[in-house]
């Protein structure tokens, strides 16, 4: 805690922590959607409505569908949603920003501008925008959410490249007449790539909130798709009458997950920030 | 609610979260990081904490009942009634609004010129008597002497006229289209002269509301003058509606002086039940193993019926929806052994079962249960044996093994769209893909909304329903003439039989003989649209019950069996609901 020598491992020890925690709850989830027999999907699989039991550990729904098969499998749809829209975002970010930078003071003036755009319009309603016009499903979804999420990585990278822009090995590389791509390609991204690991990883918890979000408000998959939201808006008008299991569960676990990777995206930027690092 | 509040928080913080945590990796501040997500996990836990304990509460309160809280409660308000039965909305007591469009309506604080008894025949409630000429052309009624509105003024054949004048010019709201003309004989006769014959007219005659032609105009919604049994005291939209009993009202005298409705939702309605503070709550059959102090749950037979309409047509063709031109045919669901396995193969009993969780019986037509029902075309279904029989006799078999049966290289599979807002319909086609799995035929279950229905299902299976208190929907679900006018007969059938038949039930002159026509339409001992051997261009599966949850005590009346809609198919009997102690 005092000394900059104990701070160094206890770092790296929480991080392999929270690793070795999100790569258990992945690795679960995974397995599970495959190894889950889907016939638990289906209507009459238990008795409809039944409280948590041995059999069914998250109860049942009013068909008598297993929930913790289809909380599973919501998850699983959720993750990969999120690894896809997360990378998408971080593309986005990582190009705009490096352009912005790099290209000449039109291009930063524009991209400053679509940044702005984006981030003054209200996040959710921009979704909800996006996912309408592109017509729903997963295309709606992973577009809605991927043209969300990239402004404020945008704008870290662009500030992190312009600090790099005046340092002399670049100075250097230009006088040599190397071309703006290559240098962007080559003396850039390798200098901004934990810088995007971290927003990746950060995004990343963000985005399944907002998938489910979307999904919990009706513009994603068709209702039978068990998505998280799905469940959540499902179980929502039956916990007055006491059926609690269908909407705290699947509620839970997605807070567990959301939790774990983004406690995990803290402790990986601790260990690759210079400034925290101390290594 | 815990997990709910911290999803929000987080959304509201959005577009800044990220930064602001990147902004919070200087060096001085490396120290609060962790604490803070620390603080973040213990508020998680104490969250979830908060919710198994409010979860586990609901659980018991809902298994065991509240004894505690309902010991004191009135057994009864003496002659005035609470209840929640869903949102009334919609049409604000002015059929140019739609006012009437719903089964029951307008019985409170309108009259028409026909009502249906228990029995859900045709008898006069403003017309004391009517007759119908032999060509079936004329209509003619006499208005009851002692009718007034609610403003005491007598109740006259020109408001008659004026009404469906009205009606007839909007043209929107009601079908009027076959009515010619009407004139008044004297103050208290009134004929209507139709352009063709319409024994369904009856439909329009106990659905309009009759109007005061003196006091109708743009502000009618907001006082509406009516010569029903109740007078709307006070309306807050969305809120509630509270009606007073009408002083003039010409029928036997309702024991209730007050009915206020409360526009709540499904939990709302079960909370406020279990709070005592409703006499009458709805409830959806999720909720109907729900106990409460001192109310019982009552379940009513409904005309509301569930079905999926199957193309009769091979794929490739155009038609129309409104205004939309769209494709039409299926090729496998065009062939008759693939629609007659599904009507026998299908068990209607297990899906009424999970679906309704029993709540609701069988269909085997869309009048099950009424007066122009045709008992023939129920049947013993569920036969999976005998549906495969078919499937095979027609060629349709399992090459490959898949599962799916397979003729001349197309496989049995189709598309099944249901409304993705609409619980019921999308568990029915769930149930109802899971059962044809069985059958070796594949069904692909769709959500979409309904423009999109619209536009794809005469190329596909669709869940349908429909269920009314007269037979008009028969004629627009299965006669030929109205393909490709509005969204009549989606399947696009076609039987000359069938049609010769719904021609004669409509130009039927009493109710009786249209209905003989009606019951041959479905079957007539060779053919029909219904029944084990009938074209099943639409297989009818399944009627809801309503639910309700009543006070105990109070007596509903003698219930006829209900039209669609919950929220006004009880109030067909309110002047006989009284307390029973």
């Amino acid at each position: 805690m005092t000394t900059s020598a104990d701070r160094k491992p206890r770092g790296r020890r929480d991080l392999l922590v929270s690793l070795g925690v999100v790569v258990a709850v992945v690795a679960c989830v995974v397995a599970g959607g495959l190894l889950l027999d889907p016939a638990q999907m289906r209507p009459s699989a238990g008795a409809p409505l039944s409280p948590p039991s041995l059999r069914h550990l998250f109860g049942t729904d009013h068909l008598g569908r297993d929930m913790f098969t289809r909380t599973v499998h919501g998850l699983s749809l959720s993750l990969a949603i999120g690894v896809l829209t997360a990378a998408v975002s971080t593309v986005i970010s990582a190009v705009l920003g490096i352009c912005a930078a790099l290209f000449g003071r039109w291009v930063d003036g524009l991209v400053s501008w679509v940044i702005d755009l984006s981030i003054g319009i209200p996040h959710l309603i921009f979704m909800v925008l996006l996912a309408f016009v592109v017509g729903g499903g997963i295309p709606g979804i992973v577009l809605g959410i991927a043209l969300t999420h990239w402004m404020s990585l945008a704008l870290l990278v662009r500030a992190d490249v312009r600090q790099i822009r005046s340092a002399e090995f670049m100075l250097v590389s230009r006088g040599l007449g190397r071309s703006p791509l290559f240098i962007a390609w080559r003396h850039v991204t390798p200098l901004i790539l934990p810088q995007l690991l971290v927003g990746f990883v950060l995004m990343f918890p963000h985005v399944i909130l907002h998938e489910a979000a979307l999904t919990f408000l009706g513009f994603g998959f068709s209702p039978q798709t068990p998505a998280i939201g799905i469940l959540l808006s499902e179980g929502m008008p039956h916990i007055s009458s006491g059926m609690w299991w269908l909407a705290v569960f699947p509620g839970l676990t997605l807070l567990l997950v959301v939790l774990a990777i983004a406690r995990l995206g803290d402790r990986i930027r601790t260990v690759l920030d210079p400034a925290t690092s101390h290594g | 609610m815990g997990l709910k509040i911290i999803t929000i928080t987080m959304f509201t913080n959005n577009p800044f979260w990220y930064v602001q945590e990147h902004r919070c990796t200087l060096p001085q501040d490396e120290e609060i990081s962790p604490q803070k997500s620390r603080r973040v996990w213990l508020a998680a836990v104490a969250a979830v904490a908060v919710v198994a304990v409010v979860a586990g509460v609901a659980t018991w309160r809902g298994q065991s009942g509240d004894d505690a809280s309902s010991q004191d409660q009135p057994r009864n308000r003496g002659t005035e009634l609470v209840v929640a039965v869903g949102d009334v909305a919609g049409g604000e007591f002015d059929p140019l609004k739609g006012w009437g469009s719903r089964p029951a309506q307008i019985r409170l604080i309108h009259s028409s010129l026909l009502a249906v008894d228990k029995n859900i025949d045709f008898v006069g409630d403003l017309a004391s008597d009517y007759s119908v000429s032999d060509d079936a052309l004329t209509w003619s009624f006499t208005l009851r002497d002692n009718a007034r509105w609610s403003n005491g003024e007598p109740v006259t054949a020109q408001d008659v006229i004026f009404t469906y004048e009205t009606l007839k010019k909007d043209g929107t709201r009601f079908d009027l289209t076959f009515l010619d003309r009407m004139e008044a004989r004297d103050g208290s006769h009134v004929d209507f002269h139709l352009k063709e014959p319409r024994s369904t007219f009856v439909s329009q005659l106990s659905d309009i509301p009759i109007l005061p032609a003196k006091h109708y105009g743009t502000d009618y919604s907001a006082n509406p003058i009516g010569s029903g049994p109740y007078v709307v005291a006070d309306y807050q939209v969305g809120q509630q509606l509270i009606l007073e009993a009408n002083p003039n009202w010409y029928g036997q005298k309702p024991q209730f002086t007050k009915l206020t409705f409360l526009f709540l939702g499904e939990d709302a309605a079960l909370a406020a039940a279990r709070a005592g503070t409703v006499d009458i709550a709805y409830a959806p059959p999720a909720f109907a193993g729900q106990r409460i102090n001192g109310m019982t749950l009552q379940s009513f037979e409904t005309v509301d019926s569930r079905a999926l309409t199957l193309p009769t047509l091979p794929a490739g063709g155009r038609g129309k929806i409104r205004t939309n031109d769209v494709a039409v045919g299926n090729d496998v669901t065009a062939d008759p052994a693939i629609r007659k396995a599904l009507n026998i193969g299908l068990d209607r009993d297990q899906i009424a079962q999970i679906v309704l969780q029993g709540h609701g019986r069988p269909a085997y037509s869309l009048v099950d249960g009424l007066p122009w029902f045709n008992e023939q075309v129920a049947f013993e279904d569920g036969r999976t044996e005998d549906a495969k029989r078919v499937l095979a006799d027609a060629g349709w078999r399992d090459a490959d093994g898949d599962g799916t049966v397979e003729k001349d290289g197309r496989k049995a599979e189709f598309t099944l769209l249901y409304p993705s807002d609409d619980q019921l319909r999308s568990d029915l086609a769930l149930a109802v893909a899971e059962q044809a799995r069985g059958l070796g035929i594949a069904v692909t279950t769709k959500g979409s909304t309904w423009d999109g229905i619209y536009l794809d299902g005469k190329a596909n299976a669709v869940t349908w329903g429909g269920g009314r208190h007269h037979p008009h929907q028969i004629y627009e679900m299965y006669s030929s003439k109205v393909i490709d006018t509005g969204y009549n007969n989606m399947p696009q059938y076609t039987n000359p039989t069938v049609d010769g038949y719904l021609d004669q039930a409509l130009s039927a002159t009493t109710q009786d003989k249209a209905n003989e026509f009606w019951k041959k339409a479905q079957w007539d001992g060779q053919t029909g649209f219904a029944g084990e051997n009938g074209d099943a261009s639409i297989i009818w599966l399944l009627r809801l019950d309503h639910l309700y949850f009543v006070r105990d005590g109070l007596n509903l009346g003698e219930q006829p069996i209900q039209g669609h809609g919950h929220e006004w198919a009880l109030f067909n009997t309110l002047v006989q609901w009284h307390w029973t102690s």
